[in-house]
């Protein structure tokens, strides 16, 4: 990695290397121990199969979290002056306990996960599942460790200094711990509703098996907002759209003009929903009417003038395009959603009734239960008859969010002291001073 | 105006930019040319957010969804941040560097056309979008800052002279930087419970922004280790910045993120 070099001198540079291993620990040290984790990881997980681990459910995590808090305040409690702890608190071992970390997320970044086809080497190193790994949780453990052991030393007794050191290893530690410790007891459960059916408590985890759930729902509507479709010149035989500079497309609204290479097309009309008959598209309510525009297309060059109608097509009625010349035509893509939305009641097995709106960045919050707009019927579009909505149950959720809020305090902490510190270019020396008393302190 | 009258805009932001910094590099008369070329700085970025702000109400949602709209942002907060360093510490090299770099982006954007497209998808509509990118912008800007000043350490190294102002410098960048990246993060994290559900999935995007942010987690605390080491932090510096690319942009061409709900730019 990219720090190993000359590492040791730095608190040593005056005398004669200090052999390794022999307390005081430095960087050596630090980064054999994430070695010797990352080997055992990588043992573990092909000892076991590759399986990785199961995250714990209550009340087995929450136990496991307060044994390591408890670890570590005992460890500073009456180890602190040990060499090791010490060390499990210095600078040295947290960028270890980083640099560990941000390897096995590295791996994560550059693996698909989870992949279908998974090479069994990857799966018994664990890397089809890095956050499952055994290596990942001895990484945790470690980071955990010199993270919780750190913030003791250094953020207590309270003082004015220590405030901004506080809320961000305090603040990260809470946020870390909440989210994988309670990661075991999140639910994660989606329910398929269908406009017209009466109510449905069948939910469906991320494995496939069916839950019944204590609340049950009933689609009343199902609608989108669709953004007026775009039309494109397309190459008649392969129906690609040309590529043009910049603008690309003219949009279905009444009176927009676009330019097209040699053609000036116009929008004359524009039907949300319509019907072709032989004069023509009209106006119709029915399932699967697509939208169509009446469009005129003047071209600069011929001084020739068309007109005609073109439509999107949907589920039940094919596309129409217009015909410009022998290459070209003019097409309208499907139109996308702006917002789309399920109107629904539900019934809880207490008897509690009520009835919400559903969108996407708009959950709904019942009996403990987070719920979201996810999807619906892709092919069929705004006459989807069903909709899709995810119910959440998270509950270290406000532990979580007590730790990011922590970590927002730190983090506009040292942005004021990141201004503080602008003194002028020079200061570094007198920073360096300031940071060795903290070490010997 | 839109996309058609960028190149416009650029032109003539970059002429403001070249005459500007020319004013301010050549060592003659410096007190009258610095106001000059200060100010035809100045109007060249207010140019740029003028595009902007006309861009915002032409397409009637904030210019913040693709590649090249990001690339934008950036084109403007490089040369702020570059502008407010030179009125701070008069860093004149600091300021041709910031704006040099903004241009490669804002170029780019003028080679690679933006396709013109008002859809907002409704995942992105919410009202967490402006304050989260807005705040990553800031933060990548902070950090390509720093980028350059560890450019000018590397060299400063490579001839042995002193590298502690380029350091010193680079620390204040990413101090603040780092703050904006740990808020973008969180905002992130915060609008995706909203929006998806959980707060966090290992999606490729939040995996390397979480690496990028551990990049500079390490510049910090190696930092405050071994202040008088010069190259390794540099070093960290410059690795840290690929990391950020890749978490930007270079995602686009990774097999790892192809599912990734980050991608919004094809259309």
């Amino acid at each position: 990695m990219f720090v190993k070099e000359n590492l040791e001198k730095d608190r040593y540079s005056g005398g004669q290397r200090r052999p390794f291993w022999q307390p005081p620990w430095g960087y050596r040290e630090g980064l054999s121990i994430s070695l010797g984790l990352l080997i055992t990881g990588f043992a573990l997980e092909a000892a076991t199969g590759g399986t990785g681990l199961k995250s714990p459910s209550f009340p087995y995590n929450l136990v496991i979290l307060i044994a390591l808090l408890n670890v570590i305040l005992f460890l500073h409690a009456f180890f602190r002056d040990k060499p090791v702890i010490r060390w499990l608190s210095s600078v040295p071992a947290s960028l270890s306990a980083i640099i560990l970390l941000t390897f096995l997320v590295l791996l994560l970044g550059l693996t698909p996960q989870p992949s279908i086809e998974t090479h069994v080497i990857q799966k018994h190193l664990g890397l089809s599942h890095v956050v499952r790994s055994y290596p990942f949780f001895l990484a945790m453990l470690f980071f955990f460790l010199t993270l919780g052991l750190v913030t003791l030393r250094r953020g207590f007794p309270v003082k004015k200094k220590s405030i901004g050191f506080l809320l961000n290893h305090a603040g990260l530690w809470i946020t870390l711990a909440a989210a994988f410790g309670g990661s075991g007891d999140m639910q994660r459960l989606t329910v398929t509703l269908q406009e017209g059916k009466d109510y449905s408590n069948n939910a469906v985890n991320a494995e496939g098996e069916g839950i019944p759930l204590s609340i049950a729902f009933k689609l009343l509507d199902f609608s989108i907002e669709e953004y007026p479709p775009k039309i494109f010149l397309i190459q008649t035989s392969s129906l690609e759209i040309v590529k043009q500079k910049q603008v690309s497309y003219l949009e279905s609204t009444q009176g927009k003009k676009h330019t097209f290479g040699d053609w000036e097309v116009q929008v004359l009309a524009f039907l949300p929903s319509a019907l072709q008959q032989d004069t023509g598209f009209i106006q119709s309510t029915i399932m699967g009417a697509p939208p169509a525009a009446l469009v005129e297309a003047k071209s600069k060059g011929t001084a020739t003038t068309l007109t005609g109608w073109i439509s999107s097509g949907s589920f039940m009625y094919p596309p129409v395009f217009m015909r410009v010349d022998e290459k070209y035509s003019l097409a309208m893509a499907a139109p996308e959603a702006r917002k789309y939305s399920s109107d629904i009641e539900f019934i809880t097995r207490e008897g509690k009734t009520g009835r919400f709106l559903l969108e996407v960045n708009k959950p709904e919050k019942i009996n403990g239960w987070k719920i979201y707009q996810v999807s619906y019927q892709a092919k069929t579009g705004k006459w989807s008859p069903e909709s899709t909505i995810e119910l959440v149950r998270d509950p270290w959720l406000p532990v979580v969010y007590t730790g990011i809020f922590l970590l927002m305090a730190g983090a506009l902490y040292l942005f004021w002291i990141g201004k503080d510190r602008k003194k002028s270019p020079g200061d570094s020396d007198k920073k360096e001073v300031i940071m060795q008393q903290m070490e010997q302190s | 105006m839109n996309w058609l009258n960028y190149p416009l805009v650029v032109l003539v932001s970059f002429t403001l930019w070249i005459l500007g910094t020319f004013l301010l590099l050549i060592p003659f008369k410096r007190k009258q040319k610095d106001a000059a070329g200060l100010t035809l700085v100045a109007v060249g970025i207010l140019v740029i957010a003028w595009f902007i702000i006309q861009l915002w109400i032409h397409l009637d949602r904030p210019p913040m969804r693709t590649l090249g709209e990001t690339r934008l942002w950036y084109g403007f907060f490089l040369p702020v941040i570059g502008y407010l360093t030179f009125l701070r510490w008069r860093y004149r090299w600091f300021l041709a560097l910031s704006l040099l770099l903004a241009s490669v982006f804002l170029f780019i954007n003028y080679l690679h056309p933006e396709n013109y497209d008002k859809t907002l998808m409704p995942a992105l509509q919410s009202p967490w979008f402006v304050p989260h990118v807005i705040v990553y912008m800031i933060a990548y800007s902070l950090l390509a800052a720093s980028s350059l000043v560890a450019l000018k350490g590397l060299y400063h190294h490579w001839k042995e002279t002193g590298v502690q102002e380029e350091l010193s410098l680079a620390d204040n960048m990413v101090y603040i930087g780092f703050a904006f990246l740990t808020l973008g993060l969180l905002f992130g994290a915060l609008w995706a419970k909203e929006a998806w559900g959980h707060y966090w999935t290992w999606d490729p995007k939040e995996t390397w922004a979480f690496l990028t942010w551990a990049g500079y987690l390490s510049y910090i605390h190696f930092r405050i280790y071994a202040p008088k080491k010069a190259l390794t932090p540099l070093l960290i510096i410059s690795l840290a910045f690929v990391i950020l690319l890749i978490c930007w942009f270079g995602i686009n061409y990774l097999p790892a993120a192809q599912n990734s709900v980050h991608t919004y730019s094809g259309s």
